[in-house]
């Protein structure tokens, strides 16, 4: 299809003026009449604020009812992993089993949400969860240690439900 | 807020942007004392479309609009540093550095700016604290709009601790 | 030349993938080339880059690809050499191979007859060629001399005479290059483009890495589109491996992906009206582009860069998505069609950008793609031509201009997100059923491993290493919203890729912009250079 004639005519003098009156009046409207009026549209904080349900704020370890982890040590997403981000230390050498893991850390500098270890994950005992992990001043901070994470009686990660 | 354990900065984080808030727009309308915050930013890449959603009306009314990319760097405070960097963009940074005003701050944008092993090629500076010294690191890849801001708010409020007001 | 029409004749209608496959030699290149172009009708140029082919007789092979308009054929001339031999250029014949040659100067080492071969993507002052299998992942180049041939060049000609630099990255955070343009009573002379701000080198990283590892990297080459990266590089890999998606799985790749079409338009358009400061209808376009990566995080979990699935798609559509969706289409399409007339009769608006006009013979000669090549009135679209996924059953049109000027490319932006916002309805009104994945195929069952929980982790990264790509060529591209944007994958018969090309659109464009800027006002580049759509992380890569 080949766009309207109708968008190429050039507008006529006489035409545009009574435009541009308009355009006063309404901005006239707009800064004395309409001031107070608040802005529908920014976000008025005070209010919560809401995640949606998949959205992916930073990695963490997934655990049973129990209270206890399902991870077992089997080192698969750190093979996958594109940056070489993830760190795991075992405690009785290479044996598979749960009560395993001594460290496992992850660069945050690193991981750029790729979802890789989610879906290799044999048992799926790695997810990404709701919030953020926020600012920081010192660089050595970012290696963070999921098991204490998990391991603390805290609160959920998600503030804002 | 201590900075020592990075639990304790989540979990008053929800109550620091109701109070900070405030304070915040109140430096940017100039009705306390001192409190200009003048940025600039070398933002590139993806990071740098996180930034420019930033400066919409969602977030910030009208007090900014989208304009406050172009800038000289003669009169600015802050400089945002975003996306990868390069040999080349290094140099260039090294010259906007010089030429802003004597009392500034440096904000890194990103993973790519903190320093991380994102990609481990041949024309890549690893860190660019070997370069400038940098004030805050704001990570994600790339961080969305509520994190750049929570950022921004830690910055300002050590900004006021340590010296009792801005420059 | 009768060997040449004895080839074409022989091997027209073989393909599957409608290529054609030429072997040429290296001593008459410019006569045979002259002859596809002016009498077989191959008259559009799409890509030239090389490949080191170790365990053969020579040691690069360099790889023409051209376009038939009319038929719909491409024709990919290859040509083997060994490397000492100086090879004979082809910018008598094409304009626009002026910076494909120097690209592959500075990565292999191939010399180029008559030509002035400056850098491109590597600072100046590197004696290091990149890409080749000789230079290993950890060395370092230097970057000792900042301002290399631009400098000389700008003082050879005329000191005295007015340039003036500019530097984007302080202005816009899609543009980072250097721009110098030469100023003779107000208009423009001259002009240099300096790019390789952002080079990473996302081609050599296929060496060592797997496919599955790769995708979050050719994400981020474009970083200003939601959903065009990752699209382009799953059709490559389905393509290849043999993987046949179900059609619902189709049907919600088609719905991110015009999602993302609607979302740059507006950000070009919104880009345009910042340059010429008008400043109300930046805010309405952001509401809009807000609201559609809200809709895109709630589906896939992230603002920018979704994981999708090779095989597939990961998981269902919400309930609320869908009316979400019923309830904002009829407001985007009023506001569109509202903008369209607003725009076209503002007197300021117009008069700037209607002033300057491209032929459509200079069009093809530059190969412009995407929304500037139908602003000249040619009509090509890959939805049409070489079409995927269900684009032949849904019903659309594709909107041209008339001039080729900046006016009629930003009225065909927003005329292509009206019949965008159709397309959307047409398929939420017939969305197929069945499965997400493909389930008969061995890669894709890796994934769901999860839900039967009898692996083995040896038996699972076996499967991972296992994965082998056929010793094979082959190539495929989509629609972004800048243009066409293609993947060319050779495979070695190992575990990973042994070449990788990207040919993004923007390439073109910015060569194009360095020729087209002469004779216009300097103080009116910015809304012509916005126009074009021109990202400057997709250009170096």
């Amino acid at each position: 299809m080949i766009i309207k004639k109708s968008h190429y005519k050039k507008p006529s003098f006489h035409f545009e003026i009574l435009r541009i009156c308009f355009s006063i009046l309404q901005g006239v409207k707009r800064k004395w009449i309409k001031r107070w009026e608040v802005n529908k549209f920014t976000i008025n904080y005070g209010e919560e604020v809401f995640y949606s349900n998949r959205h992916m704020g930073f990695p963490s370890l997934k655990m049973d009812l129990g209270q206890s982890l399902i991870c077992d040590g089997c080192k698969l997403c750190k093979k996958i992993c594109p940056t070489n981000c993830i760190e795991i230390d075992l405690k009785n050498g290479d044996g598979n089993g749960k009560d395993n893991l001594a460290c496992f850390s992850i660069d945050l500098r690193s991981c750029f949400y790729c979802n890789l270890c989610v879906s290799v994950c044999p048992i799926s005992a790695i997810e990404f969860k709701n919030g953020f992990f926020s600012a920081q001043n010192n660089v050595d901070k970012f290696k963070v240690d999921l098991l204490e994470r998990s391991n603390k009686q805290s609160p959920p990660y998600n503030l804002f439900h | 807020m201590s900075n020592t354990d990075p639990w304790a900065i989540e979990q008053s984080d929800f109550f620091a942007w109701t109070t900070k808030l405030d304070t915040f727009l109140n430096f940017i309308s100039k009705k306390k004392a001192g409190g200009d915050v003048w940025p600039i930013s070398m933002a590139n890449s993806c990071c740098g479309s996180e930034l420019y959603s930033t400066s919409s009306e969602k977030y910030f009314g009208n007090k900014i609009s989208a304009q406050f990319l172009e800038d000289s760097p003669e009169d600015c405070n802050l400089l945002i540093i975003g996306g990868v960097i390069t040999s080349k963009m290094a140099l260039e940074i090294k010259q906007v550095y010089s030429q802003m005003l004597t009392l500034k701050k440096v904000m890194a944008l990103g993973n790519c700016s903190c320093g991380g092993g994102l990609y481990p090629t041949y024309n890549i500076v690893k860190g660019i604290e070997k370069i400038i010294p940098i004030d805050i690191y704001i990570p994600g890849c790339p961080p969305s709009p509520e994190v750049i801001l929570a950022g921004v708010l830690q910055l300002l409020e050590e900004v006021s601790v340590t010296t009792g007001g801005p420059q | 030349m009768k060997n040449l029409e004895e080839k074409l004749n022989l091997h027209r209608g073989g393909n599957d993938t409608g290529e054609i496959f030429v072997e040429g030699d290296p001593n008459s290149i410019n006569s045979e080339l002259n002859l596809l172009k002016n009498q077989f009708g191959f008259c559009y140029f799409l890509d030239m880059y090389a490949a080191e082919c170790p365990g053969d007789d020579f040691d690069f092979k360099i790889y023409y690809y051209i376009l038939n308009l009319d038929e719909n054929i491409r024709i990919r001339y290859t040509v083997s050499i060994s490397s000492k031999f100086s090879m004979p250029s082809v910018t008598s014949i094409w304009k626009c191979s002026d910076w494909y040659e120097r690209e592959i100067h500075e990565m292999y080492g191939v010399y180029f007859v008559n030509r002035n071969l400056d850098r491109l993507l590597l600072p100046a002052g590197c004696s290091e060629k990149p890409m080749l299998n000789s230079f290993r992942m950890g060395q370092e180049i230097e970057a000792t001399t900042p301002f290399g041939p631009y400098f000389t060049k700008r003082n050879q000609k005329d000191p005295l005479k007015n340039w003036t630099k500019i530097s984007t990255w302080t202005k816009s955070t899609h543009l980072s290059f250097k721009l110098w343009l030469q100023s003779d009573e107000g208009k423009v002379s001259d002009s240099i483009v300096e790019v390789g701000f952002l080079h990473r080198g996302v081609e050599k990283l296929c060496q060592n890495l797997n496919l599955f590892q790769l995708s979050p990297y050719i994400q981020r080459v474009n970083s200003h589109s939601l959903f065009c990266g990752e699209l382009s590089w799953l059709m490559a890999i389905e393509q290849r491996l043999q993987i046949k998606i179900p059609p619902k799985a189709m049907a919600i790749r088609m719905l991110l992906a015009e999602f993302s079409r609607i979302w740059e338009h507006f950000y070009f358009v919104e880009q345009v009206c910042l340059k010429l400061k008008m400043d109300k209808d930046i805010r309405e376009f952001q509401f809009y582009k807000e609201y559609i990566t809200e809709l895109f995080e709630n589906y896939t979990g992230r603002r920018q860069y979704s994981n999708v699935f090779i095989g597939g798609v990961p998981s269902e559509l919400q309930a609320g998505w869908i009316t979400s969706c019923y309830d904002f289409l009829p407001k985007l399409e009023i506001f569109t069609s509202k903008k369209i007339r607003e725009l076209s009769k503002d007197y300021f608006f117009s008069e700037i950008l209607r002033s300057d006009s491209i032929d459509g013979n200079t069009a093809l000669e530059l190969s412009l793609t995407g929304p500037t090549l139908r602003g000249c009135g040619i009509n090509f679209d890959i939805r049409k031509s070489f079409p995927y996924y269900h684009y032949e059953s849904v019903d659309f049109e594709i909107p041209l201009g008339k001039h080729g000027s900046s006016f009629d490319r930003v009225l065909v932006r927003l005329e292509e997100v009206r019949q965008s916002t159709s397309i959307i309805l047409q398929l939420l009104d017939n969305l197929p059923t069945g499965n997400l994945l493909d389930e008969g195929h061995e890669i894709v069952s890796l994934f769901k491993a999860q839900d039967d929980g009898n692996f083995n982790a040896l038996d699972l990264m076996n499967l991972i290493d296992g994965v082998k790509i056929s010793k094979d060529v082959s190539y495929s591209s989509i629609e972004a919203g800048s243009g066409e944007w293609g993947i060319h994958l050779h495979g070695d018969g190992s575990n990973k890729a042994s070449r990788l090309r990207i040919s993004p659109p923007s390439f073109s464009l910015l060569q194009a912009f360095q020729s087209l800027v002469i004779g216009r006002e300097v103080s009116e580049y910015g809304a012509f250079l916005e126009s074009f759509g021109i990202n400057s992380s997709e250009v170096d890569r």
